[in-house]
């Protein structure tokens, strides 16, 4: 029987006396690539970091592979985590080290017995395969937007991970990178088989690659859209006007 | 308002964490440290001539006043890198280095927290304690000791610059009565002080930034907070660490091993 990667069953967590998710019970399956979408401040962000167990919920249980996260030592979270990488906003490459160096680093730090030219050959491989045409010795704030967010994802397919947890690939691209990301998402779902499941706010990303999408709205979790490349309505409005327009009015 | 139970249980927190990392030697990671250290006392090392050359050159000009009163003009140089050794020296040139290695840890750390770089190491399954706090705490402790011992002796080399020029003094008479004053106990309490304060400079600075908020104004508010910090503890590690050193030599003594 399949394990859901994540379940969360009646989960709430609110910032002092701000509620940000409220009573949530969804369970995200392997293989899928699914999408978390919503209004900018519904808690989209929040959800994948309770997922992860950087934060804690004030109600509910999640499962994270299986596993209670309350019950979870911080050193089973460590091992679960090289295998389900979170990939954040901001590309938070660390500061100190080139972009090759940023690449190859959490592979050396799991496997130090590993060659360090060896582990550099792959980080080199997998930033070529992901489009990216920037010099390799260059330090972080040197970067783009988009070279720093595609370094921000080699460095997590370094680790052959089982599933991506994504906060906006996409937000603050242009067109062209934009495009390229998707690819990413799809290739790295497809051909790894890796799950991802992505906070976006990039509707025509989610509708033509997401094989699901989770809406949020007010807190709440407002819909659950299967096979979104053939949504074409919604029975409930607001979910319409998002898709429509981008945002809810 | 400060919550007192949240703070207790964090600095517990941390300093467990912190202490059970810090001797386990695979955690350690030297190049980083050595690099750390090395870039920390590059970055203070002007000023911590500078500062020690005029601390030592200030005591000579205090004392002088008083010395000369009771024509004891021989003891002027034992006598200032005496109060230099166990008490000025360390003290001060202490709170210059809380401001610029500590306040520069803190911001570096905290500005890897609001930035998700700690985050980014745990979502890879690494410690950010192991590869960002413990390394920069050896740092910090290596580099501000070294500095403040360093800072004994600029101090006692601008006393005897400025008791030469100011006072006509030759080296041999600024030193000829150091066997009088100037024990080794009075060394030791200079290092115990060094050691002291960089313990504290490197685990304030370094449990601050780590406990900041992740915002920018939680990156400015832990380098405030650091140097307030620092600056209070040394002014209390000060007087603790006179009286714990003088109790020491007390207990050493008595038990013959210092004569």
């Amino acid at each position: 029987m399949k394990t859901p990667i994540i379940s969360f069953r009646n989960v709430s967590k609110r910032y002092g006396n701000q509620e940000v998710l409220k009573n949530i019970t969804v369970d995200i399956w392997p293989g899928e690539l699914t999408f978390i979408m919503g209004p900018s401040g519904v808690g989209k962000t929040v959800f994948l970091r309770l997922a992860l167990g950087f934060e804690e919920p004030d109600e509910g249980e999640i499962h994270l592979a299986g596993i209670p996260l309350s019950e979870m030592h911080i050193s089973e979270l460590s091992a679960i985590r090289v295998r389900h990488i979170f990939i954040f906003q901001h590309p938070a490459l660390f500061d100190f080290l080139t972009v090759i160096e940023n690449v190859g680093f959490p592979l050396l730090e799991h496997h130090p017995d590993m060659d360090p030219p060896y582990v550099f050959e792959k980080a080199k491989g997998v930033l070529r395969s992901l489009g990216y045409r920037g010099t390799f010795k260059k330090m972080p704030d040197q970067c783009t937007v988009g070279e720093a967010k595609l370094v921000s994802i080699a460095r997590a397919l370094m680790l052959n991970p089982k599933v991506m947890f994504i906060d906006e690939p996409t937000t603050g691209l242009d067109e062209t990178t934009r495009t390229q990301v998707d690819h990413i998402l799809v290739n790295t779902h497809r051909m790894k088989q890796c799950s991802c499941i992505v906070v976006s706010h990039d509707v025509n990303s989610a509708l033509t690659i997401g094989d699901r999408i989770l809406f949020f709205y007010d807190t709440q979790l407002h819909a659950n859209i299967e096979n979104p490349r053939k949504f074409t309505s919604h029975p409930d409005p607001l979910v319409n006007e998002f898709f429509n327009h981008g945002e809810v009015f | 308002m400060i919550n007192l139970r949240q703070e207790t249980i964090q600095l517990k927190t941390f300093t467990l964490e912190l202490a059970s990392r810090l001797f386990r030697p695979h955690t350690q990671h030297w190049n980083m440290i050595i690099i750390g250290t090395l870039r920390m006392i590059r970055t203070c090392l002007v000023m911590v001539i500078l500062s020690s050359l005029f601390v030592g050159g200030i005591l000579v000009v205090v004392f002088q006043h008083h010395i000369s009163f009771f024509r004891a003009d021989s003891i002027l140089g034992a006598f200032a890198s005496s109060a230099l050794l166990r008490e000025v020296g360390p003290l001060l040139v202490g709170f210059l280095l809380s401001g610029q290695c500590g306040a520069y840890v803190a911001s570096e750390i905290a500005t890897m927290k609001a930035t998700d770089q700690l985050d980014t190491l745990s979502s890879l399954g690494l410690s950010d304690m192991d590869l960002v706090i413990v390394p920069r705490f050896v740092s910090i402790f290596m580099a501000t000791t070294f500095s403040l011992m360093l800072s004994l002796a600029g101090g006692i080399v601008g006393a005897y610059l400025v008791a030469a020029s100011l006072y006509d003094m030759s080296i041999y008479f600024f030193f000829s009565k150091f066997q009088w004053l100037i024990q080794w106990s009075s060394l030791w309490s200079g290092f115990y002080k060094c050691f002291a304060f960089g313990s504290a400079i490197a685990f304030i600075s370094c449990y601050t930034s780590y406990t900041a908020e992740k915002s920018v104004q939680g990156v400015s508010t832990a380098v405030q907070k650091t140097a307030i910090r620092n600056m209070m503890a040394l002014i209390i590690l000060d007087t603790f660490t006179t009286h714990t050193f003088r109790g020491l030599m007390f207990v050493l003594k008595y038990f013959g091993v210092l004569s």
